[in-house]
């Protein structure tokens, strides 16, 4: 069976619910920020996929470009959430 | 895509499924492997789109953050999860919900490969809409939001002590 742009926006589909879920069922905020990268990278798989099946004529690196935004943003937001997390948790 | 496309794709595809479910539901180090595994399985099918870099700054980036959750969860034990308050259950039971919708928008929906009427729409066009046209309006809600997560933290802070 080949594999097209479906399989992939399914996949996002499922990393970004599995993100939200993360999100929203964890009570603890380690959790919580462990969940906003499965958020992010479905966001971000969708982005390439759609660029590399669904664009005919405009720039395939749009996509690609914002998924690499994407992933540097990830980074940024687990490494301030375990700050965080470490300056709230009583010692 | 040819039959060895279709063969990295569902291998992949399953070790990012796997590593998605171990981080959302586990707790402490198997939440920092799963985070690891989906790093790996989304760099090696982005390199399956030929979108090499960022198949590398996904795989750093991600790796990197499996690496600062692992060291922020070390010294806890692997405790079986919170379940939460009703909000909480609301809020997971939504996430199901979504994920029921994007499956049967990726399933039922159109992709067209071309333009619209109102000219192109793609994310080199919704780049240049927010930092070009209208980036003071986005500056001006990223500035909102920053004051806003900032004056949320202070005020837990506050209710904390």
């Amino acid at each position: 069976m080949s594999v097209g742009i479906v399989h992939f926006l399914f996949l996002g589909g499922f990393l970004f619910a599995a993100g939200a879920f993360a999100v929203a069922r964890q009570r603890s905020y380690l959790g919580a920020v462990a969940g906003l990268p499965l958020l992010l990278a479905g966001a971000g798989l969708d982005l390439v996929a759609v660029s590399r099946f669904a664009t005919a004529r405009s720039d395939q690196l749009a996509g690609q470009g914002f998924a690499v935004l994407l992933a540097m943003l990830v980074f940024a937001f687990v490494a301030v959430g375990a700050a965080l997390n470490r300056l709230e948790t009583p010692r | 895509m040819d039959t060895l496309h279709s063969g990295i794709f569902y291998a992949f595809a399953a070790v990012t499924v796997a590593g998605g479910l171990l981080a959302a539901l586990a707790a402490g180090r198997p939440r920092a492997l799963g985070l690891a595994l989906v790093a790996a399985g989304l760099a090696a099918l982005y390199a399956d789109l030929d979108a090499g870099f960022a198949a590398l700054v996904t795989l750093v980036a991600l790796g990197l953050s499996a690496l600062v959750l692992l060291r922020a969860g070390a010294g806890r034990t692997a405790t079986a999860l919170e379940p939460g308050t009703l909000v909480n259950q609301l809020g997971a039971s939504l996430a199901g919900v979504v994920f029921l919708v994007l499956a049967y928008i990726a399933f039922r929906g159109a992709y067209f490969a071309d333009y619209h009427a109102g000219g192109s729409f793609n994310t080199a066009a919704l780049g240049r809409l927010l930092v070009d046209r209208d980036a003071l309006a986005v500056e001006a809600v990223a500035a909102a939001l920053l004051t806003g997560a900032a004056a949320a933290v202070l005020f837990a802070r506050v209710r904390a002590r």
